[in-house]
């Protein structure tokens, strides 16, 4: 069932905080391509996220991490195992 | 070599379990995820609390749980946390990152824990946002076995028998979060609302906490104690009133953090230097003259120290993990972190007859915790093995104890600070129990223990060492752990061995 009122929560950190995001996204761009996923993968991880209850205002709040972060590291793995 | 005396026949007072407490606040993931995930969760749970959380915070003996906050203690509003789960309000938790705060953990969530965990409850009302008829009914609710509307509503609820309330916190950070107040302003918020927290069982009186001093405001504690204790207005029976109906202030709380870096610019819990390690342990050190000179003033005010100073929020605070909430302020743990509890565990322990309650900030995934999760996974922290270590001197006697030899280390002339820390107790079955702090990551030490008479039959030791920014991970959870101890040598009157550098060491011996 839908609530009207309900608080949109499924959305990404560069949707909810632009400015916030900007400095997440120079610090990502920062990291060495050779830490990070390739697009693919990034993109997949995301949309996973975007379907996730966990995923409050661009953070999981399984770990507390912003996933657009989280997402990017290869090292990195979702707390619930749901990445593929 | 250095001497640590132990004079097993001169006790000292009761180190109170309690100086061993905790705290958990609706604040990051501390409650959500860290301890309560919920009963539909797919991670094993009894009653919604995570089993494998409370396991090993069992463990630890946790003597006592402070609880809703915190800053977040007085924008609490009980209310909103009874009830069937679905109607509970949902709230934005305005101080700790905006987050949606949805009430599915509240009092009856907090006494299920706390039974789970088999430990004294302390509540925190609210003074700064709330009002006396709430915090009046809020008491009722918990502790009365009354036929009245309220408790009528609890049974409702699904609880028969009242809960005991250990210990009541009466507002929290007064000065700051809590309502901005003078000291003034805030003692007589205090009597007022003191006045209507009512003891509804006089075998089981509820303690009452007082907001206390943030650091050194010695101005605070002054007016507050003189303000609660001597100022008795045009009613000279206040004394034998309160007496009476057992509502004298039990407790005045001291809240100080360790930020090595100041509370601005906050470097990360896992990358420092040698000159960051010790304006650590400088700092968090401070806090044995933050509680002498508190004490001090206690101390006019009230010379039978039947006031605890209850330093119910400490430990250290540093950034945020990259990529993390800032507002969660989730942190890792490092050995840095356990000389901090070290050390100052050793101090509370000294100072057993001011310091009747300390409470870690915090239990779970906040600041200086105990334990980190993440998801279903979860990895004890350096910290957690002191707590442990420690653990059997809850409740035991203080034995008289100092060290011959230390010396004053350090890498900067404005942060030097003693080399070790100790501390030693007897149990009531005779254990002496000592733990012992090397806080030099370079030296080891020779160190004899010396007993005034006891000649030790029985010695076994445990130690947690190992490189001053070691941690522990999700990968990795066993880096840093707690070793047996053998390498020392038991003479006529003790025991001889080498401490190593950065090291926490416990000691039993019979
Ligand atoms: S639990 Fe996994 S899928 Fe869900 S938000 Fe967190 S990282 Fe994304």
């Amino acid at each position: 069932m839908e609530y009207p009122n309900r608080i949109c929560k499924r959305c990404l950190l560069k949707e909810v905080d632009a400015e916030y995001f900007e400095s997440l996204s120079i610090y990502i761009n920062s990291i060495d391509e050779d830490l990070k996923v390739g697009n693919v993968t990034y993109k997949e991880r995301l949309d996973i996220c975007q379907e996730c209850d966990k995923l409050v205002d661009g953070m999981c709040s399984g770990c507390g991490c912003y996933v657009e972060l989280r997402g990017i590291m290869k090292k990195n793995k979702c707390p619930y195992d749901k990445w593929l | 070599m250095k001497k640590l005396f132990i004079n097993e026949n001169n006790k000292q007072g009761q180190i109170k379990a309690e100086i061993y407490g905790q705290f958990a606040e609706h604040l990051g993931r501390c409650i959500y995820e860290g301890i309560y995930v919920g009963e539909d969760s797919e991670i094993p749970n009894i009653n919604g609390m995570r089993k494998d959380v409370v396991d090993a915070l069992k463990e630890l003996q946790v003597p006592v749980l402070r609880w809703p906050g915190g800053c977040f203690a007085d924008e609490y509003h009980w209310r909103d946390g009874i009830g069937p789960k679905e109607t509970r309000k949902k709230m934005i938790n305005t101080t700790w990152g905006g987050k949606v705060e949805d009430n599915s953990f509240g009092t009856h969530e907090f006494f299920e824990l706390c039974e789970q965990l088999g430990c004294k409850t302390y509540v925190n009302a609210n003074l700064g946002s709330g009002t006396v008829q709430e915090m009046n009914e809020w008491v009722e609710y918990m502790t009365s076995d009354a036929e009245s509307p309220v408790v009528e509503e609890r049974r409702k609820n699904g609880r028969q028998e009242p809960w005991k309330v250990d210990y009541l916190g009466i507002g929290n950070e007064s000065w700051g979060c809590g309502g901005h107040m003078p000291p003034a302003h805030y003692a007589g918020e205090y009597r007022r609302y003191n006045t209507f927290v009512k003891n509804y069982s006089f075998d089981r009186p509820i303690k009452r906490i007082a907001s206390g001093p943030n650091g050194d405001d010695y101005n605070w504690t002054e007016v507050v104690m003189d303000t609660i204790l001597n100022d008795k207005g045009f009613a000279p029976e206040y004394d034998w009133y309160q007496e009476m109906l057992q509502t004298g202030l039990s407790g005045l709380a001291l809240h100080y953090y360790t930020y090595p870096d100041g509370h601005v610019q906050k470097g990360l819990a896992t990358e420092f230097d040698k000159a960051g390690w010790y304006r650590t342990m400088t700092k968090a050190a401070f806090i044995d003259e933050l509680i002498e000179k508190h004490g001090t003033i206690m101390d006019r005010h009230d010379p039978n120290k039947k006031v605890g100073l209850m330093v119910d929020e400490w430990g250290t605070w540093f950034a945020s993990e990259p990529g993390t909430n800032p507002f969660f302020l989730y942190q890792q743990n490092t050995m840095r972190d356990a000389l901090v509890a070290g050390l100052s565990l050793n101090i509370f322990n000294k100072h057993c007859d001011r310091v009747h309650m300390t409470n870690i900030a915090q239990m779970v995934n906040v600041l200086q915790a105990m334990i980190l999760t993440e998801g279903k996974k979860m990895v004890l922290t350096p910290t957690y093995h002191v707590f442990k270590m420690y653990k059997n001197h809850q409740d035991a006697a203080l034995l008289e104890s100092y060290v011959d030899g230390i010396e004053v280390i350090g890498a900067e002339d404005d942060f030097k600070v003693a080399d070790i820390f100790e501390s030693a107790s007897i149990a009531e079955d005779g254990t002496i129990t000592a733990t012992i702090n090397n806080i030099s990551i370079t030296e080891s030490a020779d160190m004899e223990i010396l007993f005034a008479e006891l000649k030790p039959e029985h010695v076994k030791a445990t130690i947690l060492t190992n490189k001053m920014d070691a941690h522990n991970t999700f990968d990795n959870p066993e880096v840093v752990k707690v070793e047996e101890f053998t390498d020392f040598t038991v003479t006529d009157r003790g025991v001889k061995f080498t401490l190593p550098a950065c090291s926490v060491i416990t000691f039993e011996v019979r």
